[in-house]
């Protein structure tokens, strides 16, 4: 009984104390009014100094007396540090963050009278959601809609004068729950089929470009951060914190090839080149380009026959470097360059509302190249580089009507385009080609059944070592309604590789429902 | 006249100061009371506590008959604000106590209770032309100004990352006394030449721009030797507002500005601690376990405090390392909110701005530059220690005037409040200009 009183002896002390000084100071006013002024005296003070001093100090004071509240710093670290915790920590209520069919992806939970930032999905959302932590600072999503989340917009009447309320009693503040695009189930199957290895899984909606699945390969478990696991991660040769679907760029291998006979139709080109076991030569003594098949059999002791006369579907199907070579020479570099700049390949993908930064990919330089490098840039590789998001834009495009649209991450933002690859014919016949792709080439580890499925693989050569597994696909066909990119750091062929990861991502679709809802709103 | 009626005069001629004293003393005693309420709960009230209020109201009402006495005309408002500072120090170091901060019983102490007493004495024996006794020695303040850095370095402890003199005192807060008269007087001799009707560079001008620099500078490297960043900046800007006042040149002040930045920037490359410091600043949330610890648990604070405070004894004021020396700002905002503590804050300006008025009322260019420079002291430490709490500036370790924890400091300020009250006695002056 005598404690809680206590409370209140001293809050009145403490008011008591202010009302005195400001008797004290209201009195010192009166007395320098009654004094005689004389005149300035025969030198300058400095005297508006501290005058304008006072009112500096006071201000800066107020802002974080009053106004702490809005600095997202401030209260993160306060979650954490300030012993308080009890009594106003808990106050500041951060939103939860949702997925597409309001599942909780992050959320404040209660725990020793303190409040904890909880993943439930917990290494699968690591790069998409974030974390947000007193010591290790916050990132991705969590970064990104922090005002959100912690309800500061500044809109609103309502809203402004509850936060000006707030400057002087800290009350409890709840932020807003943010709901996403993306699907939590597949968030959790694409991580288990990642299985560990290094790479990349995104899916975004071609319709609208909404993210469906963001996993970057390998994670961690946000929930339990402490300073020596840290510092274990920063120093791990896999980097678990580059979120490798928008900060990883990758050579796009011959998924870039869907691009190049892309753009032999829109010319109105459908060569058909003889692919012989040769290869390509490349003059001046550069090695020929073969098709992996020759450096496979090769290894086995066989002798690769070659693919014999092709046109544009079967090389496709076959993903056949040597007919690509020869047609890459038909376009000439400027076109190869131009398709590679008209799908954006060398800028940053904007996103539609609130969303992950990403790295820009690149593109050769416009001019004439050697021929060496013309033929490797009409398979995918030379200085071609492009994030997996990218890719799957790229996908998305080819699998509906041509258009690439930013992507979107938080379900109430509005659709937004953002570059035309193509028409919609031509993009029509493209994803027929690569329907072609997993029913009878390559491609064929991501079929599923009952399901028409399009896809691309790719093996990408880079210079750190084997190749990258890619594959690029969409389902279902006719409307698909997910565009998948999938890449497997140094996993070697993308059809054994990475399209299994693919055809695991369109089950986990289905069986939610994504296809059927697909099927009534196809176009 | 009678005698017993001049001294009824007198009284009457500061009466405003006695009915500010009666505040100062009740405000005092409400926040010894809250004080008092922490001790009751952490090792019971000894009853000995009482003599704190007890001995501080003698002392106030000593000063103020004291100037009664003396018939003094001098400003009436600076005995109680200076007062009402130290006293509200007083109050809060007694709170924050425990066992370590304040013991009562040290003798050291009491120089503390003191001090309205000296600042009293202080003004009356300087009073009216006696203040031009302090430049006649003014070769001796030169080479006190370099001297006591100098025997820092030879004699100094090192205590907890500062440099002290013997026994833990602090030198460097007398250093700043003599630094200020050492400026006044060279400026009272060699200021002529550098005056706003003459060209800034002419032959004469650069000698005393010279001889100025040869004075100044040595110390502040010296201390900078120290590591005490604080009194580097004291006394540049000490000696601008002196420079200022003395030739009516706004250009010192730019120049000061440009030489403080680039001074900031070469502290922040090619100091390590200096980085550390700026890290603190600027990006306290990213290294909240360690640089930025001690600024993070301040804002903590201020927060918790918001308008009206939390109570005096209700704040965590041991959440915050060097809560008695650097952050006591921190834990009065905590518990009197930002209304109390704004108010504690506008009283040391207030100081400052009566003592640029008593400089702007003198006709000797000595005190002029005395009570210019003694305000100077006053706001610029001010704005470097509560700056550095509310994350305004970077953390340079200086002291809140009459509030933080040290004897020689409340000692230094006591006095340079009372060199203000002396330069505010103009009296003869009043009697000229009779009131209208």
């Amino acid at each position: 009984m005598l404690d809680i009183r206590l409370d209140a002896l001293r809050l009145i002390c403490s008011i008591v104390f202010s009302l005195l000084l400001l008797l004290f100071v209201r009195r010192l006013f009166i007395v320098n009014s009654g004094m005689n002024r004389i005149g300035p005296g025969i030198r300058r003070t400095s005297g508006a100094v501290p005058v304008i001093l006072f009112f500096l100090l006071i201000a800066y004071q107020a802002r974080w007396q009053m106004f702490g509240f809005l600095d997202s710093g401030f209260l993160r670290v306060q979650r954490g540090f300030d012993p308080r915790g009890t009594l106003i920590g808990c106050r500041f209520h951060r939103g939860e963050i949702l997925d597409a069919e309001g599942r909780l992806l992050a959320y404040d939970a209660h725990r020793d009278a303190s409040l904890i930032r909880t993943y439930p999905l917990n290494a699968s959302t690591l790069h998409l959601v974030g974390y947000h932590d007193a010591v290790f600072g916050s990132t991705s999503m969590e970064k990104e809609l922090d005002a959100c989340l912690m309800g500061r917009s500044l809109t609103g009447v309502g809203n402004i004068l509850r936060l000006a309320g707030n400057a002087f009693v800290h009350r409890k503040m709840n932020g807003n729950p943010v709901r996403l695009t993306v699907y939590g189930r597949l968030q959790e199957k694409a991580y288990r089929l990642m299985d560990g290895r290094t790479g990349a899984v995104v899916a975004v909606d071609p319709r609208d470009g909404a993210v469906l699945t963001l996993v970057s390969s390998p994670g961690f478990n946000p929930n339990d951060l402490s300073r020596e696991k840290f510092s274990a991660l920063r120093n791990h040769p896999d980097h678990p914190f580059l979120n490798r679907v928008t900060q990883g760029v990758y050579p796009p291998g011959s998924t870039f090839k869907t691009l190049v006979a892309m753009k032999a139709l829109e010319l109105g080109l459908k060569p058909e080149y003889v692919c012989s076991e040769k290869g390509f030569d490349c003059g001046s003594g550069q090695p020929e380009l073969h098709d992996y098949q020759y450096y496979a059999m090769k290894e086995r002791g066989e002798v690769f026959e070659g693919h014999g006369r092709l046109n544009l579907d079967q090389a496709l199907t076959k993903s056949c470097n040597v007919y690509f070579a020869h047609l890459g020479v038909a376009l000439g570099s400027e076109h190869l360059i131009g398709v590679a700049r008209t799908a954006g390949f060398d800028v940053q993908i904007p996103a539609a509302g609130p969303g992950l930064p990403t790295r820009a990919g690149s593109v050769p330089p416009d001019g004439d190249i050697s021929l060496s490098r013309l033929i490797r840039l009409a398979i995918g590789q030379d200085e071609l580089l492009v994030t997996p998001l990218h890719l799957a834009l790229v996908t998305g495009a080819l699998g509906s009507n041509g258009t690439m649209y930013r992507p979107r991450y938080v379900e109430s933002e509005k659709t937004c385009p953002w570059r035309n690859l193509t028409d919609a014919r031509t993009a029509t016949e493209i994803a027929r080609k690569m329907i072609q792709v997993v029913e009878f080439g390559t491609g064929q580890s991501a079929r599923i059944p009952g399901v028409i499925v399009g896809g691309k693989t790719g093996t990408a050569e880079n210079a750190s070592g084997r190749s990258h597994a890619v594959f690029i696909g969409f389902a279902p066909w006719p409307g698909p309604v997910i565009a998948v990119a999938v890449v497997i750091e140094q996993g070697g062929l993308g059809g054994v590789v990475a399209a299994p990861v693919a055809a695991g991502l369109f089950k986990a679709a289905e069986e939610i429902g994504l296809f059927d809802a697909g099927m009534e709103t196809g176009p | 006249m009678s005698r017993r009626a001049k001294q009824r005069r007198y009284f009457l001629a500061r009466s405003d100061e006695f009915w500010l004293l009666c505040i100062t003393m009740a405000v005092v005693t409400w926040l010894f009371l809250g004080g008092m309420s922490v001790r009751m709960n952490d090792n019971g009230l000894d009853p000995v506590d009482w003599l704190l209020p007890g001995v501080f109201f003698l002392s106030v009402f000593a000063a103020h008959g004291l100037l009664v006495f003396a018939g003094s005309r001098a400003d009436e408002t600076i005995l109680p604000v200076g007062s009402i500072l130290v006293g509200i120090g007083l109050a809060y170091q007694y709170r924050l106590g425990g066992s370590a901060a304040i013991d009562i019983h040290d003798a050291g102490k009491l120089v503390l209770l003191m001090s309205p007493l000296v600042i009293a004495a202080v003004s009356i024996l300087f009073r009216r032309n006696r203040l031009e006794w302090l430049r006649k020695p003014g070769w001796f303040w030169v080479v006190l100004t370099i001297a006591i850095p100098v025997a820092m370095l030879f004699w100094g402890v090192d205590y907890r990352g500062s440099r002290f003199g013997p026994m833990r005192t602090t030198p460097a807060e007398y250093g700043k006394l003599a630094a200020l008269l050492a400026y006044t007087f060279i400026l009272c001799r060699y200021g002529d030449s550098l005056d706003k009707q003459r060209k800034l560079f002419s032959a004469e001008a650069n000698r005393a721009h010279r001889l100025i620099s040869a004075v100044w500078i040595p110390a502040p490297f010296l201390y900078a030797m120290h590591r005490d960043l604080g009194i580097v900046l004291i006394s540049a800007v000490l000696i601008l507002a002196l420079l200022h006042t003395a030739t009516g040149r706004r250009v010192y002040w730019l120049a000061g500005i440009t030489g403080a930045v680039a001074g900031g920037w070469l502290f922040r490359s090619y100091v390590s601690r200096g980085a550390v410091r700026f890290q603190a600043w600027l990006e306290p949330f990213d290294h909240p376990a360690d640089a930025g610890y001690q600024i993070i648990q301040s804002l903590f604070a201020l927060f918790h405090g918001e308008v009206i405070g939390r109570g005096v004894g209700e704040g965590f004021p041991r959440k915050i390392p060097l809560v008695h020396t650097d952050f006591v700002y921190a834990s009065i905002a905590e518990e009197t909110g930002l209304l109390g503590s704004g108010l504690v804050l506008f009283l040391f300006f207030y100081l400052s701005r009566r003592a640029m008025a008593a400089a702007g009322r003198s006709e000797s260019l000595f005190q002029i530059l005395l009570a210019t420079g003694a305000g100077t002291l006053i706001w610029v430490q001010v704005l470097l220690n509560v700056g550095g709490v509310i994350k305004l500036i970077p953390m340079t370790g200086v002291p809140l005037p009459f509030i933080s924890l040290g004897g020689s400091a409340t000692l230094v300020f006591s006095i340079l409040t009372g060199w203000i009250l002396a330069v505010s006695d103009v009296r003869d002056e009043v009697k000229r200009s009779a009131p209208k």
